[in-house]
């Protein structure tokens, strides 16, 4: 081997080594498997035994696994679920009385608090919500709810819902529900209330897991 | 003298053959000349097969770690700042670059009673991501996006009905045709909420729009840019 091409080469092995951490000159990208980069910065190609194509832990915990084949899991995403453990009797706007986690595995960064009903979001970003509430009217005549989804501490614009019971004299439970998505800062805070618009009659907020209820997910 | 000593002094050095340094120089800088080509391990001795930051198993790009700020970072966008893909230390992700938009009505919208369907004009609101195309009537996606899977809602606040039955219909429409129709009777002078929520498939240039039709013909109604809004958010 020629010296010259020796030390050209060894110039590039110092580099390739120096920039490990930085990523500039020396580190384009790093192709995985049978592939080539084709201008991109990471990329992985597998084909049969892999476990997974990628596979990211904190210490020993999964976080963020793509798997052979496409599916991806991000097992530690927050969101919550949530639902009115107590029934709970309102007139004017109050916060929904979300007290009992039913949601197995929901609230992995433990964000939900069951005393003050709010879920406060560790990290920004845009969160889809659904919020359900199943209503007893304390009148039998026509009585109207509204349901309000707060994020970040105002009103979201999407969550404001109204009902109407139907018939009058009609005295059984009728169930009202938004969906949307909103978007918190770090620490904002999400949480829902209920009012009955037509003045003091108190009516009351069924309680249980399939009936009143706030789930909560992490989209971005 | 004590004995690891003496063990150290006595210990005949191995001196590499001038051969086996040339082999492994050669191992070496195959290996370099590989990282941005890696090719099949069946056609490459040195290839990448799998790539580890810490220690792997059968697992192609593995990445662990304790105590740092970030575990991992995609597609920085260098004007803003921005990550594509950001995992924090804790397992939470941030998905920024990922497409999707929340808007509201750009004013309070009356829509006839003679049946005509009404198009929403809208704009964007708390959260806008460069992955979409909004105009007012329609939002886009752009040439460069691969198809997928966006989560769509609507919620639409509605006044101006009367205690008798009146009734409405909010659509989303994929190109113009409506994908998902919720109806809903507004018998009350509150302002009544309409909603509907649904994931759509889109492909490059299909765009969504969402409108309203008044259907009993009744009084005149209005979606209330305040308190209304609907939002599009890429899945996968």
């Amino acid at each position: 081997m020629p010296a010259a091409n020796s030390d050209t080469n060894f110039d590039d092995l110092v580099t390739f080594i120096n920039d490990r951490n930085t990523g500039v000159a020396g580190w384009p990208g790093i192709a995985i498997g049978s592939t080539s980069l084709d201008g991109t910065a990471l990329k992985v190609e597998t084909a049969g035994s892999t476990t997974y194509n990628m596979n990211l832990k904190d210490n020993s915990t999964d976080v963020f696994n793509v798997l052979s084949g496409g599916s991806y899991l991000i097992p530690l995403q927050p969101g919550s679920n949530a639902c009115v453990g107590t029934d709970q009797p309102f007139s004017t706007e109050a916060t929904v009385r979300y007290n009992n986690e039913t949601g197995v595995g929901y609230d992995v960064q433990s964000e939900f608090n069951t005393s003050t009903y709010t879920y406060t979001a560790t990290k920004r970003g845009v969160y889809f919500f659904h919020a359900q509430a199943t209503i007893t009217p304390y009148s039998s005549s026509d009585s109207f709810f509204k349901l309000s989804v707060y994020a970040g501490g105002s009103v979201s614009s999407s969550a404001t819902s109204y009902i109407q019971f139907p018939v009058s004299g009609v005295h059984t439970e009728e169930s009202m529900s938004l969906s949307g998505c909103v978007f918190v800062q770090d620490a904002g805070t999400i949480y829902a209330t209920i009012e009955c618009l037509d003045g003091a009659d108190s009516s009351t907020l069924e309680n249980n897991a399939t009936r009143s209820y706030l789930v909560v997910r992490k989209l971005t | 003298m004590s004995d690891l000593a003496l063990s150290y002094r006595f210990v005949p050095r191995r001196v590499a053959e001038a051969s086996e340094i040339e082999q492994n120089y050669t191992d070496i800088m195959d290996f370099y000349n590989n990282r941005d080509s890696s090719v099949n391990s069946s056609s490459s001795t040195y290839a990448w097969d799998r790539f580890s930051i810490y220690r792997s198993g059968a697992t192609a790009l593995y990445g662990a770690n304790a105590n740092a700020t970030d575990i991992a970072r995609f597609g920085c966008n260098t004007s803003t700042g921005q990550f594509g893909v950001q995992v924090f230390d804790g397992g939470i992700v941030n998905a920024w670059g990922q497409a999707g938009a929340i808007l509201v009505p750009t004013a309070d919208q009356t829509f006839p009673v003679d049946g005509t369907d009404t198009t929403i004009s809208l704009q964007a609101s708390t959260y806008s991501s460069s992955g979409l195309t909004i105009a007012p009537t329609r939002i886009t996606v752009p040439a460069s996006t691969p198809s997928g899977k966006y989560l769509i809602t609507a919620n639409l606040l509605v006044s101006g009905a009367s205690p008798a039955n009146e009734s409405v219909k909010l659509s989303i429409k994929k190109n113009g045709t409506a994908y998902s129709v919720s109806h809903r009777y507004l018998k009350t002078i509150h302002p009544m909420n309409v909603n509907v929520c649904d994931i759509v498939l889109l492909d490059v240039a299909d765009y969504i729009s969402f409108s309203i039709l008044d259907v009993t013909g009744a009084n005149l109604k209005t979606v209330n840019a305040n308190g209304s809004s609907v939002s599009i958010m890429r899945l996968s």
